[in-house]
């Protein structure tokens, strides 16, 4: 690996320093002369009918330039997309609605817009507006609106928007075969990604018409959904994507940028619309809350013989992403273990809380809080130690996915990470405190990275050399904070041997940058990153072939690097990057190059039972925690975590380290403390203050453990990260609850009250 | 008693004289006055992002009106590059990966300079402890500790 | 549409003048960490907002002889740098330190800590343990309110218009040395408590001869728990003495459910709470 001069090697991101500086110029730190401010007006009922809305005294208000109801968009209502080329079928086909008409669904829906001369006016005509609302009952149980009668959300006949299956062997005969069968139900709640930037950005037009929008996004390609919202040309909206201050798939649907759009439409002038944290919590996507009912079957050796699951989810009040996240947790139900007989059913289901979307996992970590307690149930069951009863039963190199049978032909690292991560606890932590029980929990999974295969996916990067040697890219990339943008540069600055500091990049732009798709699914190092290397490689084959026609060498024998082309083996034959640009630059060849790269393709798969490739591949990992659980009160503290993944390969490893210890502390508070609490449509957790994360003062001391196989299909044999780092570190410390103390907590959060309650049942049972 | 009043600070060693509103948040009077770089993320004080160093002290500047700046000296991130323990911070946390989205980092810097020009030679779990009112999602805080850790590791070197 | 109004005055006597003519148009701002959110909130109407926070006047920490007292403006980073505090009165101190987060303790004043009157003030309960009393001042009078007597609901106090805390008082007596003060939140940092406890204790030949117990989050206001304590004095500490004085503390918290915790589970935890920190005095006494 020693030929990497930059790939491979910690170095600082290239947007770090301008962010130490405080310099980086996010979506609200950006004005423009004249800007109005947008204010959305939310609907304070979960389930009601519109009666009439009367804008009067709204529109009246001294400063108001416009007040906009449902009826002044041009099309309400369209199809939610995600940046897909393929047709997909109806399958998958939700219904985005821009303002509420005539019903609404949620607490917090769009009810009507307004944008005025400042902040203050635009929230005192929004509170002018009076709409006459006749509540309506409303269902918010995702169980009640699945049965037959149920209370309607949407226009449909029924509330379940998706029902996906599938299943291998025979179910029947494999619980017959079963020496010990274990079956419980597991439940998660709704979450946040509490990202520190809220939503919001600056909406303008240009003199071409053209109606810009800077925002922070994670898919700058909603600029079609958009237009289509207000019956443009694809061609006269455009998105600016800033970098964003946190995304984890909260900004991976539109959130206010079709509200901008339409504000700016109207008014012809510049809009200003950000969302409090208040609004934030109450009306973008949140992670989806699952029923999840399980019974795996096993022999007395340990050996797994049947898994049957059913599960069920909420996708609020409108579809969303839910097909696909659902479609996510289905092929992620039966884990990383090799069971003969699985039959996994998912059923996703509107209704009246605030809608549901992706949120980094993407429907993996769900099911992975059940299937791995679970692994744990039986580990105990049969007296099993808890890193043999994985090793026994994961997938190996060679071996398939038991949901769709997709075969694994390249390296599958389970039985290495699992064990590389148990041993790395150590010693167990002595404890002196009288009540405080340590305990150890040990979790496995997989995930996929790059988009399900049928999306067909694909991603462009513009490379150039410039005639001084310093180099130009421009890529549609959007940077969510996990470093996209930066690896870009350092594939650039390695394959045309120059150093970081001679990258410039430009990226995230619609009408700019040449589209990459976009920042979800743990996509862009694999996508974009092999993009960047196929333009910057096709710039470096047109210098070598030019170097070597100079040197009178074969091409093969010359290698690129500090910004010389040398001879290989013999370094003082080389030439000057500069010269060999100069004598191209003359001929006329081209040092510029755009490439696109493509995810392989497949068909859309049989959704009553997905079998097949689904996705392109799959990153493997394990986390280990060691905790202690305070048998008076409850309280746990997670005293050690260990995070390893087989990342492929680390491009940059202080970026790929900061996914893995990040994703485990998204991961911790997802076990112990996150939960938007909705009573009947009604958020109870409206803020920082009741949405609580983790704080430095609660994170434990956290290992990771990177193994590069260099089995990987992005750049240099790199896998995804982001997604799959935070997907089993909640059922590892369900795991350590359960080893420290013998209680197993089946819902999330694990509250300090659920570990007492299930600790001291005699306590609260006459209470 | 105005609803409008005058004010006059000093923001990383320049002199703003300005008028303020009444229920005006120091943190939407920097904004206002261009001082972008200091952000907002909850405006209620649950998440310190907006810190900024007061006469010394780290402080939220989304609960603090902007009359309490008055008369008083103001250092955001984008003053930090003039001391050089604020460059050493900023430096570090560059080379150490503590910075992803970073919308925490402005406010985290400042919490940092604040804490290591009071305390010379902290432990890991003091730093996690005096940044426990800065939140970060990104970065589950290891690297933020890390770079703290070292610019106090290098000043004690140094001394 | 009515406005805010702000002014900052720089001496006590200015803001008891303003405080007569505006009553309850005014609306004392000190740190600043409550009222701003109940700006946002529109919990506070327009009003006129009384900076204290520059009265130099109201920032004290003193002690003489066996009286002790701080003034208003006081902040909680003020009681954690302050010696005497520490090594006189810890349990303030203790409180301290676990009051929010270093920032909002850099501007946090223990007397809006206390006129903010919610069940859950870090600061009340200590305050109750020591028995303190509030110095409240409204142009040309003086009065004295007992803390216990100073909380009437949540966010009600037995603040007049015109008044405002100028001091809290409080006595070294026997019981104060150490104390203890007990926070169980959500989180290590930035947490509304779930419960709190607040204990003074003196223990003669293993025997309760005074104890003051005061609990945060447990009943619509901090509380005091008088019969607890009398439940206790003169009695022998073992373990059963203990568990019975744990029914008198459940019966004497009156706590509600929320989305931080239960009744039940609040309940629960004021005797685990109750307990650890009699343990942990009994311990350092004897």
């Amino acid at each position: 690996m020693s030929e990497f001069k930059i790939v491979g090697k910690p170095i600082p991101r290239e947007d770090a320093r301008a962010k130490a500086k405080g310099e980086l110029k996010y979506a609200d730190d950006f004005s423009l002369p004249g800007m109005l401010y947008g204010k959305v007006l939310h609907s304070k009922y979960p389930a009601a009918k519109i009666i009439s809305i009367d804008t009067t005294k709204a529109k009246q208000l001294p400063g108001v330039h416009a007040v906009l109801t449902a009826r002044d968009v041009p099309h309400n209502e369209t199809i939610t997309r995600f940046g897909q080329s393929a047709e997909v079928g109806k399958g998958f086909e939700g219904l985005y609605r821009v303002l509420a008409d005539k019903k609404v669904r949620f607490r917090g829906e769009a009810v009507a817009l307004v944008a005025a001369d400042t902040e203050e006016i635009a929230e005192e005509a929004a509170a002018l507006i009076e709409v006459n609302y006749e509540p309506l009952p409303g269902v918010f149980d995702p169980v009640e609106a699945m049965k037959p009668g149920a209370y309607l959300v949407g226009e449909g006949d029924s509330n379940i928007i998706c029902k996906f299956g599938c299943s291998q062997g025979d179910i029947k005969k494999g619980f017959a075969e079963a020496e010990v069968i274990i079956e419980d139900t597991y439940q998660v709640p709704f979450v946040d990604h509490a990202y520190l930037e809220t939503e919001g950005g600056v909406a303008w037009i240009d003199e071409k018409e053209v109606i810009n929008i800077r925002v922070g996004s994670q898919v700058i390609e909603h600029f079609r959904d958009v237009a289509e919202v207000l019956g443009l040309p694809h061609n006269q909206v455009r998105y600016i994507g800033t970098m964003m201050g946190g995304g984890f798939g909260g900004k991976e649907d539109i959130t206010v940028e079709t509200y901008l759009a339409l504000l700016t439409w109207k008014t012809k002038k510049p809009v200003r619309l950000f969302y409090t944290r208040e609004e934030s919590i109450l009306c973008h996507s949140k992670r989806h809350p699952f029923i999840m009912h399980y019974k795996v079957g096993a022999k007395k050796d340990g050996r797994l013989v049947a898994l049957e699951a059913e599960l069920i989810s909420d996708a609020g009040a409108y579809p969303y992403l839910s097909p696909w996240v659902n479609l996510y947790a289905t092929v992620n139900a039966a884990g990383p273990y090799c069971i003969p007989n699985v039959k996994i059913n998912t059923y996703c289901v509107l209704t009246n809380n605030t809608f549901t979307s992706a949120n980094r996992g993407f429907g993996a970590p769900q099911p992975n809080v059940a299937y791995e307690s679970l692994m744990d149930e039986l580990a105990y069951k049969l007296k099993i130690d808890p890193l043999e009863i994985r090793r026994k039963n994961c997938i190996t190199t060679g071996k398939s996915l038991s949901t769709t049978g997709q075969v694994f032909n390249t390296y599958v690292a389970l039985p290495e990470v699992a064990e590389k991560a148990w041993k790395a606890l150590g010693e167990t932590k002595k404890v002196e405190d009288k009540n405080k029980r340590i305990g150890r929990g040990l979790a496995i999974g997989l995930m996929s990275y790059g988009r399900m295969t049928f999306l067909h996916d694909t991603s462009r990067c513009y490379v150039r050399l410039e005639s001084d040697g310093s180099v130009l890219i421009r890529s549609g990339i959007p940077d969510l904070g996990g470093g996209q943008v930066s690896l870009l540069c350092q594939i650039a600055a390695e394959e045309l041997g120059v150093p970081m500091s001679k990258i410039r990049i430009y990226y995230s732009d619609t009408a700019l940058t040449p589209l990459a798709g976009t920042t979800t699914a743990t996509r862009q190092t694999y996508m974009s990153g092999n993009a960047t290397l196929k333009a910057a490689r096709e710039i470096k084959k047109r210098i070598i072939q030019k170097a070597a026609e100079m040197m009178n060498v074969n091409p093969e024998k010359l290698v690129i690097g500090e910004e010389k082309i040398i001879v290989k083996y013999d370094s003082a034959q080389y030439l000057p990057l500069l010269e060999v640009i100069k004598a191209c630059n003359t001929e006329g060849i081209e040092l510029f190059c755009e490439a696109q790269f493509k995810g392989p393709f497949t068909m859309v798969p049989d959704l009553s039972n997905i079998r097949g490739t689904i996705f392109p591949d799959f990153t493997f990992g394990a986390q280990a925690v060691e905790i202690s659980v305070d048998i008076e009160t409850g309280q746990v503290e997670v005293l050690k975590l260990v995070t390893c993944y087989d990342v492929g390969k680390a491009i940059n490893p202080l970026s790929v380290e900061g996914q893995m210890e990040g994703g485990s502390i998204y991961g911790m508070g997802y076990a112990l403390m996150e939960e938007v609490v909705m009573e009947k449509g009604v958020t109870l957790t409206p803020s920082f203050s009741e949405y609580i994360i983790p704080t430095a003062a609660d994170v434990p001391e956290v290992e990771a453990i990177l193994v590069e196989s260099g089995g990987g299909l992005g750049p240099y044999g790199a896998k995804g990260i982001g997604e799959p780092s935070c997907s089993i570190i909640a059922p590892a410390i369900l795991n350590a609850i359960y080893d420290a103390v013998g209680v197993r907590i089946k819902s999330l959060p694990a509250t300090p009250e659920k570990i007492i309650r299930a600790l001291k049942k005699h306590y609260f049972e006459g209470r | 008693m105005m609803e409008e009043y005058p004010i006059e600070l000093t923001i990383n060693g320049e002199k703003i004289v300005s008028t303020a509103k009444a229920e005006e948040s120091l943190l939407r009077f920097l904004r206002r006055h261009g001082f972008y770089e200091v952000k907002g993320g909850c405006e209620k004080g649950d998440c310190g992002t907006c810190t900024v160093i007061m006469n010394g002290k780290a402080i939220k500047s989304c609960i603090t009106l902007a009359g309490q700046a008055n008369g008083k000296e103001i250092l955001t991130v984008r003053g930090l590059e003039k001391e050089e323990s604020g460059r050493k911070l900023q430096e570090s946390f560059v080379q150490h990966g503590a910075i992803q989205c970073g919308f925490c980092t402005a406010g985290m810097l400042m919490t940092a300079k604040a804490y290591l020009d009071e305390n010379h030679q902290p432990n890991k779990v003091e730093i996690r402890k005096a940044i426990s009112g800065n939140l970060c999602r990104c970065t589950g805080y290891k690297k933020i500790v890390e770079a703290i850790y070292a610019v106090a590791e290098e000043n004690q070197k140094s001394k | 549409m009515s406005q805010f109004r702000y002014i900052s005055p720089k001496t006590k006597e200015e803001v008891l003048k303003i405080l007569e003519e505006e009553k309850s148009e005014a609306c004392i701002v000190a740190g600043g960490s409550n009222v701003l959110p109940y700006i946002r909130d529109k919990i506070i109407p327009p009003k006129l907002l009384l900076d204290i926070s520059g009265i130099e006047e109201l920032n004290y920490i003193k002690k003489n002889g066996s009286n002790w007292r701080i003034g208003a403006t006081t902040t909680i980073s003020d009681l954690i740098s302050s010696k005497i505090i520490r090594e006189e009165c810890n349990i303030l101190c203790q409180a301290a330190e676990q009051f929010a987060d270093p920032l909002v303790r850099n501007k946090a004043t223990i007397g809006g800590n206390l006129a903010d009157a919610s069940p859950a003030a870090d600061t009340a309960p200590p305050l109750l343990a020591l028995d303190a009393g509030l110095e409240v001042e409204s142009k040309g009078k003086k009065r004295e309110i007992f803390l216990k007597d100073f909380f009437l609901g949540p966010r009600k106090t037995a603040l007049q218009d015109d008044e405002m805390i100028t001091g809290i008082n409080f006595k070294s007596d026997s019981l104060n040395k150490p104390g203890c003060f007990i926070k169980l939140g959500l989180r290590q940092a930035m947490a509304i408590s779930v419960v709190t406890v607040a204990m003074v204790l003196e223990i003669e030949e293993n025997r309760v001869k005074d104890i003051r117990v005061a609990m945060g989050s447990v009943a619509p206001i901090p509380l005091r728990l008088f019969n607890a304590e009398e439940f206790l004095k003169n009695k022998h500490l073992n373990d059963d003495l203990i568990e019975e004085a744990k029914n008198k503390v459940y019966e004497e918290v009156n706590p509600i459910s929320d989305i931080r915790a239960s009744a039940e589970y609040r309940c629960y935890i004021s005797g685990i709470l109750f307990k650890r920190a009699l343990e942990k005095l009994t311990n350092q006494t004897s």
